[in-house]
């Protein structure tokens, strides 16, 4: 009986292990292969590579998608960042469109693949005070096209300035919005700064 | 006029979020020809409607994201919600008065900024096309090749004109009050401290009421302006008070020749009148 016992909860623990596999498993599609050094960086090549990521989703602290246009566990927790779902947050996005290096003092230019999972070392509000040697602090009257504008807890980057004097902005922004283009007003808003990358070529 | 504290009580408006990923509460309101006040409680899923006497609150199936509202003569209410994770594309769902559902037809473009009824029904405008495309005509849903065909650069007016508002540069504002193709009255308004958005361009009588936003860095305010032929007629700034987020372009509405704007503390919701009727 003892040892029927055991096994009985033995049982219950794999059983458990298994179901946060299950919990885990677009993590399981992702890899971490060495980025790409590039020598160039364009603002409409950036463009591209954040609009492919729209539909993918949002994993708050994640950083990993597919490109199927559909987010793959759309009713993750949000917050949580042990649900391992697909898509990246707002600071993993704009590190991996900005071919950011994981190492702050760098400040090349990394090309990243959509499966490769990496969020990078920023949080919103490190990008909004410029940390790492690749971001700066801009004035937000001047920033442009895959600039981005940054608060304490989101950074979205512009994808395109509209008529009535707002932002086309491609960012992650929440579990439920998923990643995707929005009309937004953070370029007036005081609880936004403007931050860029140093080093486009173009 | 209107101060709810955050709850989902009737009364109270909803707020949605948290302190790592900011907070978002009521996205947008509108108010009618006779005064009725009716907000957007998207986190609750309902309206609520605030007159002299009461307030009242009717459920309304929508999706919980930062959505743009306006109410059309008569009753129907016009909700212009965002794309989601599980809807890729921009919708516009229309409701009866009683909150049972009208009709809900996709957008032409991928974004909005803007919902506005126009004199034939709601109207949006649109990215990336950058122009005002009607959603409905008397009360019928239009398909987006019908939506993208009847485009204009201006938003559609009652009085068949129509207004077309410009961001230039840091700081210049140009408007046109078009008749056909034809510019009727032009504006260029520039300031030394940068421009943002424009909340709101209408027609106010034979006047235009604009509210745009001066921003520094770190500070913001808005500026209303009561534009006629000669120019500015009169301007007056209003304080930026907005902690919980709400859809873009959706801070104020003009009705009955008083200005209404929609904002927020960490206590509630808030709506404050301010009368833009005033004589040289």
């Amino acid at each position: 009986m003892k040892m029927f016992l055991v096994a009985f909860c033995a049982g219950l623990v794999l059983a458990g292990a298994a179901g946060a596999q299950a919990y885990h498993r677009f993590w399981a599609n992702c890899n971490y292969d060495a980025p790409t050094f590039m020598t160039t960086m364009t603002r409409d090549a950036a463009q591209d590579y954040a609009n492919a990521a729209r539909y993918e989703g949002y994993q708050w602290g994640g950083g990993c998608w597919n490109y199927d246009d559909v987010d793959s566990f759309p009713y993750d927790a949000p917050g949580d960042p042990s649900a391992h779902g697909e898509g990246g947050d707002c600071s993993g996005l704009t590190f991996k469109t900005w071919r950011e290096s994981t190492d702050e003092w760098r400040d090349g230019r990394y090309y990243w693949r959509a499966l490769r999972n990496v969020h990078g070392p920023y949080t919103a509000g490190d990008f909004k005070n410029g940390f790492g040697a690749p971001n700066h602090v801009v004035a937000k009257s001047t920033a442009g096209v895959m600039d981005a504008f940054a608060s304490s807890t989101h950074i979205g980057m512009i994808f395109f300035r509209s008529l009535y004097g707002g932002d086309q902005i491609v960012e992650a922004k929440c579990e439920a919005c998923g990643t995707n283009i929005f009309y937004r007003t953070y370029r007036s808003d005081p609880s936004y700064g403007g931050v860029a990358r140093w080093g486009w070529t173009g | 006029m209107v101060a709810a504290h955050w709850g989902s009580e009737v009364g109270e408006a909803g707020l949605a979020g948290s302190r790592d990923l900011g907070f978002s509460g009521p996205s947008s309101f509108d108010v009618a020809a006779d005064g009725t006040i009716a907000v957007l409680d998207q986190v609750n899923a309902r309206v609520e409607r605030w007159s002299r006497r009461r307030v009242e609150a009717v459920s309304v199936d929508v999706s919980g994201g930062l959505a743009d509202f306006g109410l059309e003569p008569g009753g129907p209410m016009d909700v212009l919600e965002p794309p989601n994770r599980m809807i890729p594309a921009p919708v516009l769902r229309s409701f009866r008065g009683d909150g049972s559902v009208r009709w809900t037809q996709r957008l032409s473009d991928r974004t909005w900024a803007k919902l506005a009824v126009g004199p034939a029904g709601p109207a949006v405008q649109q990215q990336p096309s950058e122009q005002w495309l009607p959603v409905a005509e008397h009360g019928a849903a239009l398909g987006r090749p019908a939506q993208a065909e009847r485009g204009r650069p201006g938003r559609p007016l009652a009085n068949g004109r129509e207004l077309v508002v410009e961001r230039v540069g840091a700081g210049e504002l140009r408007l046109a009050e078009l008749e056909g193709d034809a510019v009727g009255r032009s504006w260029r308004v520039t300031s030394a401290t940068p421009l943002g958005e424009v909340q709101l361009a209408e027609p106010n009588g034979n006047r235009i009421v604009v509210v745009t936003k001066a921003y520094t860095d770190d500070r913001s305010e808005y500026v209303a302006l009561v534009l006629d032929r000669s120019g500015i007629v009169f301007s007056f700034a209003v304080e930026s008070l907005e902690w919980a987020e709400s859809a873009p372009l959706s801070r104020f509405r003009l009705s009955g020749g008083s200005l209404y704007r929609l904002g927020s503390t960490r206590a509630g919701l808030f709506i404050d009148r301010f009368d833009v009727e005033v004589s040289r």
